[in-house]
């Protein structure tokens, strides 16, 4: 790992640990009586995801979502598709949607246009990094582990060209 | 919500695929019978019952509450779409929901020799009396959708795709309609629609005369993500002289309907960046429900990176923007 593109953390483990258990206790009040099906978008919910899973005392499911660019020939030059859709139905199932960073919101309001229609009973996103002042459209967001601002930031699932995923923290990219 | 029409020749194994789907689906099942027995029944005595079974023409005739039966079958099959997930059998359903975008139209043939086998072994009979049920069947099938709607119930751009059973079985057929069918969830819309939608989507950006090259790159994301926009579509007007004339007028770049909210793009230099600031903060304080979120040139200069609008790529993470 070259260490030197790591830059000042911004959150660290402990942080991020105590944050993740605040959520799991929210969560496990707002679904005590309900059985949530956590859809993890890949690759960067991965640690979110397991850290929150853990914690969490109500029964619960994961799946997981992948969204990719694909070339065209006509209209737009790229579009956006479902690279990897879930494997079970959210047909009346809670669901949460579970989410390394939001920032514009474009991505995410695919995935909501997209699972929408599938009928679930509800459905709300818990987003680890809430970059909300470059919000662009507004999300269901009900869970948000800590606000960001613009800086690109690696560690904690979120990655700069695949790399740096593992960190335990979260930490400025040293471009 | 979606729905998924099946129309079929007789012994093309389209009323299995229609099981079969629904089953697999876990959705209702909509067919002749049922409506019949269950939807017509309420307004209609046995003798109707009975006509609306042997005759398409009984279906144009008043029924009891005033609507025609074929005016009753389809406000009730619009209604129930609107609540639940179908698969509809027949019924001339690929017309009711042919602006519907969350359908999916089938056809299922089969060659005569291939229907003719299966007539003769489901009903015992010999080649010609198996030819003349099917010849029979498929005149009151054609029959039904060229006097309820109008159509010729052969032609295929009715359909989004027409299955061969010759080679396929009823599960292979069911696979390949479920597939089509989440690749459809995607992108839903109308089959009818399907090419003055691509036109909308394609040419206007090519027609707009968009004032500056960075609201065509925006547009562009937003095509990315499917998400709909009109250019400037809206002036909100923010100072008046003393006679009520506008001085003063605001048009955002772009209006989002789905998401009811207007953008700007504030990519100029900073002296006119202060002035539209300021007719922001106007707009906020005089239209206080009109959302309208701003990005500035430095964010704007990131999206265009993450997104690699412009062949601009230097800082490559996730595809969460």
């Amino acid at each position: 790992m070259n260490n030197q593109k790591i830059g000042e953390k911004v959150f660290d483990k402990e942080e991020i640990q105590n944050r993740v258990l605040k959520i799991a206790e929210e969560i496990n009040e707002d679904y005590k009586d309900k059985e949530p099906l956590l859809i993890g978008i890949l690759k960067g919910s991965i640690y979110f995801l397991s850290d929150l899973s853990r914690q969490l005392k109500i029964d619960h499911n994961i799946d997981f979502l992948s969204i990719g660019r694909f070339q065209t020939t006509e209209g737009p030059r790229e579009k956006v598709k479902i690279t990897k859709d879930l494997d079970l139905s959210i047909r009346n199932k809670d669901i949460i949607v579970i989410e390394d960073i939001i920032r514009t919101g474009l991505t995410h309001s695919y995935i909501v246009k997209n699972l929408k229609p599938r009928r679930p009973k509800s459905l709300s996103l818990c987003v680890f990094l809430d970059c909300k002042e470059q919000r662009l459209v507004d999300l269901p967001i009900k869970y948000s582990g800590f606000e960001m601002d613009d800086r690109f930031v690696i560690g904690y699932g979120l990655d700069y060209e695949e790399k740096y995923r593992n960190l335990p923290y979260v930490a400025e990219f040293n471009a | 919500m979606f729905v998924i029409t099946i129309s079929r020749q007789t012994a093309s194994l389209g009323d299995e695929i229609a099981a079969k789907l629904a089953d697999e689906l876990g959705v209702k099942l909509i067919t002749r019978d049922f409506v019949i027995d269950n939807w017509l029944s309420e307004i209609a005595d046995e003798h109707d019952l009975h006509m609306l079974r042997e005759t398409s023409k009984y279906y144009l005739r008043t029924a009891q509450n005033g609507q025609t039966y074929k005016e009753y079958i389809i406000e009730r099959l619009k209604k129930e779409a609107e609540e639940q997930s179908l698969v509809v059998l027949g019924l001339g359903s690929q017309v009711i929901f042919k602006d519907y975008a969350h359908a999916v139209h089938i056809k299922v043939i089969c060659s005569d020799k291939g229907r003719i086998a299966r007539i003769k072994e489901k009903y015992n009979l010999n080649k010609e009396q198996a030819i003349r049920t099917l010849d029979l069947s498929d005149r009151k099938h054609r029959r039904y959708v060229h006097r309820l709607f109008d159509k010729d119930w052969e032609n295929i751009s009715l359909y989004h795709m027409s299955i061969n059973t010759d080679g396929l079985d009823v599960k292979e057929a069911t696979n390949l309609i479920m597939h089509l069918l989440e690749m459809k969830k995607e992108n839903p819309q109308p089959l009818y629609k399907e090419h003055k939608e691509e036109e909308k989507r394609v040419s206007p950006r090519q027609d707009i005369d968009f004032v500056h090259e960075s609201e065509r790159d925006f547009a562009e994301i937003l095509d990315m993500y499917n998400i709909q926009w009109e250019y400037e579509p809206s002036e909100f007007p923010l100072e008046w002289d003393a006679e009520g004339n506008i001085v003063l007028g605001f048009r955002p770049d772009f209006y989002l309907p789905e998401f009811d909210t207007y953008i700007e793009l504030t990519t100029m230099k900073q002296k006119y960046v202060t002035e539209k600031n300021k007719k922001v903060k106007l707009l906020q304080e005089l239209y206080p429900d009109v959302s309208v979120n701003i990005v500035y040139k430095k964010d704007y200069h990131k999206l265009l990176q993450r997104f690699g609008v412009n062949d601009v790529k230097e800082v490559e993470g996730d595809d969460d923007e």
